[in-house]
């Protein structure tokens, strides 16, 4: 393998480790919320949160990359805050991978914090526990397997990323050159075993996960769509 | 010293509105009664916090004000205890996690240790289980051990015994009386049952559609007919005895009321401690003249001190008896007959196997 | 009554003869060719349908089958490629390209804090290019800027155009006006050929249009350089 694959390959991996992390940090509060209220606002959240399942990634990608230009107020304070610019930036694949795989991991989680009974909170609150003590004396127990799956599902959706990498990432090795646009700039200029090599290895890994992921959980695919 | 000063206006699941104002006592066990739909679990939901009334209630407790205008105690910084119906074990946690749960929260020390509860109780063969195993009966004297363990001023009981079968139901009450005696904690107990109301409550308040009804001594509630109580099917007198001697030849036990000798099924209790005994009105019968040779046993001069108006088949006669009351009810036509009028001295019949009061012994 | 018929069929000969063209085309090209075509499907009433991409994206489709009548590549190479293959008969020159810089004068070209668009050197002949002009050693200085990469330099023009890069290298045809073009000398000849893939009445006519005179001055017009 050859030193460009190698580093296409790390940048993925982190690609989609910290944009797990962010997503886990940001998603639990969120899908917590959204367990436990219902009406227009909660609704139109949801939506939101969801809009990446159905939207092309071209159109992610198209206001991601009008966003992150150097000469609008995200761009700017960017630049003012970190001192690099943002546009073309890992940093920028970071913001975009957020806001893809969102819903891969809001939804399980929400899934699974609904399923808690409303009667096992309110036994904890009669018993002392504050808010924050209910998730996580309670919560959070009872719902480690989802996290395990939202977590997974994040990352191997973050690994999937095409469309958006394709518009915001600029192609630049070591970079913003993720796997997928790695894998595509090989069958461009012909270089179909190195193609191989890659999407093979990108379909072992992800039927080899999704293998793991539904042996665990039967009901993983409604928890996603529902 | 105040107990628990209410005045709600509460939207109930389902339509009704729980309006009251009222004061219940700070000390023994306040049954609520009323059928299904009457703002029984909404009173104690609003009392622990997990509902919030409307603008204008007020919940107080021992000069504590937990809701008043604005101002609102959430449950988890209400010194409650909440035993609900259906238990609500933790599914993660063993009984012993369960009951190690409440400790961990518990504002402050208290006399009731882990151990204590979990002799009251019988929990020691429990510890280890997770809830999923338990019966009906044991996750409830779980749930009771950790809402004791979190050290509450105020127990609250939602038809705790509403998924026990009629055993653990005694069980489960059996442990309530010796816990309420012993630990002289305060307890709402919301109940549907009138046979588990007569056996535990001090105190009763009456709900239906969300409004008060009646509130008042249990005893002075149960023996009033203008009470709603006595319109049930299942109206009782509720008297006080003291156990006199066991005549175990027979299988029987004397208890002394007012002087006077009534028989009941035995109870292995130790002589001179005093029970209530429920009554049925429907098991008490009149008579003129002291019936010779009959085969009831319980036969006691009483004193007719009200009829109820109506004209129905049956009505009710309250009867006293020294300075406690019976009831009776007995069909019209008899009462016409016999020519019944207030004052009258009479006796009355009564059937010991209809006594049932089933046995608490001393929490050590 | 027989003149009426025999106009009638005669007016509708071009609509019975009506063709599909299927035009593959490489992105620098695009603009261009989609102005001749709308001449030549007004001319002759053939329809044509173009595709662009990158020249090496569009050989790729090719060779796996796409059914395209002629394509246009921004090289001589890949071109020639088909021609020797037998997927395409023999390649023929049609533009001379020439590269352009825009955002900013030459001298950015040594600014290493500056952010630079060219088209994917892997599948663009005008992203090689532009490559090749960026690691003269007037521009080394300039080496540790951030270079963007264009899927393929209508891509990388995009990106400049939407203020992502501060400079792009592209065709001049796609930045007609630009200022700073570069000096021809600086990389290999831009000279792009195309090649017929399935010959037919209709695509002749088209090879015809490409090669007549008022064709040959809108492609100049376009900011390419007549074929050598």
């Amino acid at each position: 393998m050859s030193a460009s694959e190698l580093d296409a390959i790390s940048l993925t991996v982190a690609l989609a480790s910290i944009t797990t992390v962010i997503l886990l940090v940001l998603g639990t509060p969120l899908a917590w919320w959204l367990s436990r209220h219902r009406g227009n606002v909660a609704a139109l959240v949801e939506a939101v949160v969801a809009m990446p399942l159905i939207l092309p990634p071209t159109v992610l990608g198209f206001y991601l990359l009008l966003l992150f230009a150097p000469d609008t107020a995200l761009g700017q304070l960017w630049q003012q805050l970190t001192g690099t610019r943002l546009a073309f930036s890992f940093s920028a694949l970071v913001i975009g991978s957020v806001i893809y795989s969102l819903p891969f991991v809001v939804q399980p989680l929400q899934s699974a914090f609904q399923r808690i009974p409303e009667g096992l909170l309110q036994a904890s609150a009669t018993l002392g526990a504050n808010p924050f003590d209910q998730f996580r004396s309670v919560v959070l127990p009872l719902t480690r397997r989802s996290f395990v799956t939202a977590a997974s599902l994040g990352f191997a959706h973050t690994v999937g990323e095409f469309g958006v990498v394709l518009m915001i990432g600029g192609n630049i090795p070591g970079e913003t050159q993720v796997l997928s646009i790695a894998l595509y700039d090989q069958v461009e200029s012909l270089q179909f075993a190195e193609a191989h090599r890659l999407a093979g290895g990108l379909v072992l890994f992800s039927l080899a996960l999704l293998f793991w992921l539904y042996r665990r959980d039967r009901q993983l695919l409604w928890g996603v769509r529902a | 010293m105040s107990g628990l000063a209410l005045r709600l206006d509460c939207p109930g699941d389902q339509d009704f509105r729980l309006q009251l104002e009222c004061e219940l006592p700070d000390r023994g066990i306040t049954a609520v009664y009323g059928p299904s739909a009457s703002g029984k679990s909404t009173l104690l939901d609003c009392i622990a916090g997990l509902r919030r009334p409307d603008a204008g209630s007020r919940v107080c407790f021992r000069g504590e004000q937990w809701q008043l205008g604005k101002q609102f105690t959430p449950p988890w910084q209400r010194a409650i205890g909440y035993v609900f119906q259906d238990a609500r074990l933790f599914p993660h946690l063993s009984a012993r996690g369960n009951l190690e749960y409440a400790l961990a929260r518990r504002p402050g020390e208290s006399a009731i240790t882990l151990e204590k509860v979990t002799r009251w109780l019988e929990l020691e063969p429990l510890f280890d289980q997770p809830p999923a195993t338990l019966s009906a009966g044991q996750k409830q004297r779980v749930a009771i051990a950790r809402a004791l363990l979190s050290a509450p001023q105020l127990l609250l009981l939602d038809e705790p015994t509403a998924n026990l079968d009629h055993a653990a139901s005694q069980q489960c009450l059996g442990y309530l009386q010796r816990l309420a005696t012993e630990l002289e904690l305060p307890m709402v107990y919301v109940s549907h049952d009138i046979e588990e109301v007569s056996q535990l409550a001090d105190h009763l308040l009456l709900l239906e559609g969300g409004q008060r009804v009646d509130q008042g001594s249990m005893l002075a509630l149960c023996n009033r007919l203008d009470s709603r109580l006595s319109q049930e099917e299942q109206a009782a007198a509720i008297a006080v005895g003291t156990i006199a001697r066991d005549e175990p030849q027979y299988g029987l036990t004397r208890l002394d009321i007012e002087g006077q000798s009534l028989y009941v099924t035995q109870l292995s209790q130790p002589v001179g401690q005093q029970r209530r005994i429920r009554i049925p009105a429907r098991d008490v019968s009149v008579c003129r003249q002291y019936p010779r040779q009959s085969s009831i046993l319980n036969i006691l001069p009483v004193t007719l001190c009200e009829i109820e108006p109506g004209t129905g088949p049956r009505i009710l006669l309250r009867l006293s008896l020294g300075s406690q009351y019976l009831l009776a009810r007995i069909t019209r036509k008899s009462a016409m007959e016999l020519d019944l009028q207030v004052g009258d001295a009479l006796f009355a019949q009564i059937k010991s196997a209809a006594l049932l009061m089933e046995g608490t012994d001393h929490i050590e | 009554m027989r003149f009426a018929l025999l106009s009638l069929l005669v007016l509708a000969l071009p609509a019975w003869s009506q063709e599909t063209l299927r035009v593959a085309v490489a992105a620098n090209f695009k603009p261009t060719l989609a102005a001749i075509n709308t001449l030549f499907e007004r001319q002759t009433g053939h329809r044509v349908l173009l595709s662009s991409a990158s020249t090496g994206v569009l050989y790729s489709q090719i060779t796996q089958g796409a059914p395209f009548d002629i394509f246009f590549s921004a090289d001589r190479a890949t071109a020639q490629r088909l021609a020797n293959a037998g997927t395409g008969s023999a390649a023929f020159c049609y533009a001379v390209g020439r590269l352009v810089l825009v955002g900013g004068e030459l001298a950015r070209l040594t600014d290493p804090n500056s952010s630079l668009a060219i088209g994917n050197p892997a599948s663009a002949p005008y992203g090689r290019a532009a490559l090749e002009v960026l690691q003269r050693t007037q521009f080394k200085a300039g080496e540790a800027r951030k270079l963007v990469r264009g899927n393929n330099v209508a891509q990388a023009y995009q990106f400049w155009y939407s203020k992502a890069v501060e400079l792009a290298l592209i065709p001049r045809s796609l930045a007609p006006d630009a200022a700073v073009v570069i000096p021809g000398q600086w990389h290999a000849a831009l000279a792009q050929y195309a090649v017929v893939l399935q010959p037919g009445t209709a695509l002749d006519a088209y090879l015809k249009l490409i090669r007549s005179d008022t064709v040959r001055s809108l492609i100049n017009e376009a900011g390419y350089e007549p074929c050598p």
